[in-house]
């Protein structure tokens, strides 16, 4: 009996087209592992220190280009846009795990604490 | 003498001869035709080759257009000008973004469309009750553009990956219902008869007689509803999407950018292709080899 199954998984493999498929899904894999590693090390260790009521934060977002509408669409998801200047996009709100989603995302070089922060800012 | 003949037939090489018509040039071919001839051969036998090789005059011309200047700039753009904006979006990391919304939801579409599709497939063509009445809804609804649920789609869903999927799944469902339809309708009537005299039940009859038959058609019907969801998908993102391929083909036009919309254009493209070629050409081949053949040697015997 675990002949038979064996035999089912090697026949599997000698397919093509099972084969292309596997191939897609390492290299969909490869890419997720590439963006957590890429992540790490990108958010200053500040970042987060002040903190509101509700746990929230401000944080300057930079990037290595001057943002664009998708950019500002997509961190619209994880905190209120402040504004921007130049390539950095000032963020307002943002929770810990909205800061672990940007950082993932590898349009953006780094993550910092807001440099004139204050509670009217916030 | 006849089996001499054969037999020296059978062992002799082939000898290439000159086609009807012509006679052989003295010396025959100069070794340079002979070389691009083996060359031409080789190429031909690659599947690489053969895949992407009609694309090559295409792009050639279109290359060719593009640095003529018979088209203003911008309004037409050249193969290098779409290369340089396929790097810069994905520098920017906006390509693979809008790519993930669309496959995301053409993922959702598709999984919905087959769930739905294929088992009210097999109940319309199976039952004839429930056939009768199904059948002219079935024919007004697949009469019905995917495009003209946009209106009421978004009173309904709002500008939503619900109303996106609600359209592609739309247009998966009924070329697939239609296509399950003819594949039950083509399975040999003896060989329902024959299992059922041999003593199967209805679900076995079901299992190992109408849903082998009924695959070969039941395969093109996948494909043809997975290319209409594709193109569905795309007019759903230029109307209702927020982000996605089409969304960025669209949002291109509005800020004068036409070479996004021809990467839009090479992207879908390409995705089809290559989705096409690796994963439903090879099951709608392996169905009609595996199922088809065994049909039609029985019917022919």
């Amino acid at each position: 009996m675990p002949r038979e199954r064996q035999s089912l998984a090697f026949r599997a493999l000698r397919s093509p087209t099972i084969r292309r498929l596997l191939i897609l899904v390492l290299l969909i894999v490869a890419y997720q592992v590439w963006l957590t590693v890429q992540a790490s090390g990108k958010v200053d260790p500040a970042v987060g220190d002040e903190r509101d009521m509700r746990g929230r934060f401000s944080a300057d977002v930079e990037l290595g280009f001057p943002p664009e509408r998708y950019h500002i669409l997509r961190m619209q998801k994880h905190g209120r846009i402040a504004g921007t200047d130049g390539n950095v996009v000032h963020l307002r709100g943002v929770a810990p795990a909205g800061v672990d989603a940007l950082a993932r995302e590898y349009w953006i070089e780094r993550i910092v604490p807001p440099e004139d922060e204050t509670p009217a800012a916030r | 003498m006849a089996s001499d003949t054969t037999d020296t037939a059978r062992t002799a090489k082939p000898v290439r001869r000159a086609p009807a018509g012509r006679t052989p040039r003295k010396g025959g071919a100069s070794p340079g035709v002979v070389r691009a001839r083996k060359v031409w051969l080789w190429l031909t036998r690659r599947a690489a080759f053969r895949n992407l090789g009609p694309f090559v005059p295409v792009i050639a011309l279109w290359w060719l257009v593009a640095e003529l200047g018979v088209f203003d700039e911008a309004f037409f753009v050249g193969p290098p000008r779409v290369v340089e904006e396929f790097g810069d979006l994905m520098r920017k990391g906006i390509l693979p973004g809008y790519l993930t919304d669309s496959l995301t939801r053409l993922a959702y579409g598709v999984g919905f469309g087959l769930a739905i599709g294929l088992p009210m497939g097999f109940v319309v063509a199976m039952f004839a009750k429930v056939r009768r009445f199904f059948w002219p809804i079935l024919l007004f609804f697949q009469a019905v553009a995917d495009i003209a649920w946009l209106p009421i789609v978004i009173v309904w869903f709002g500008f939503s990956l619900t109303a996106v999927t609600f359209v592609i799944v739309y247009t998966i469902v009924f070329p697939l219902m239609l296509s399950v339809v003819a594949g039950v309708e083509q399975v040999p009537r003896e060989l329902l008869r024959a299992a059922r005299s041999l003593g199967a039940g209805r679900v076995r009859v079901f299992f190992e007689v109408i849903l082998p038959g009924a695959l070969p058609s039941v395969a093109g019907g996948i494909r043809t509803g997975l290319g209409y969801g594709w193109r569905a998908l795309v007019a759903a993102e230029i109307i209702v999407g927020t982000s996605g391929v089409g969304f960025m083909m669209f949002d291109a036009r509005r800020v004068g950018d036409i070479s996004q919309v021809f990467l839009g254009m090479a992207v879908l493209g390409i995705l089809w292709y290559a989705l096409d070629a690796m994963v439903l050409a090879p099951f709608e081949r392996a169905t009609v080899e595996r199922w088809g053949m065994v049909r039609s040697l029985e019917a022919d015997g």
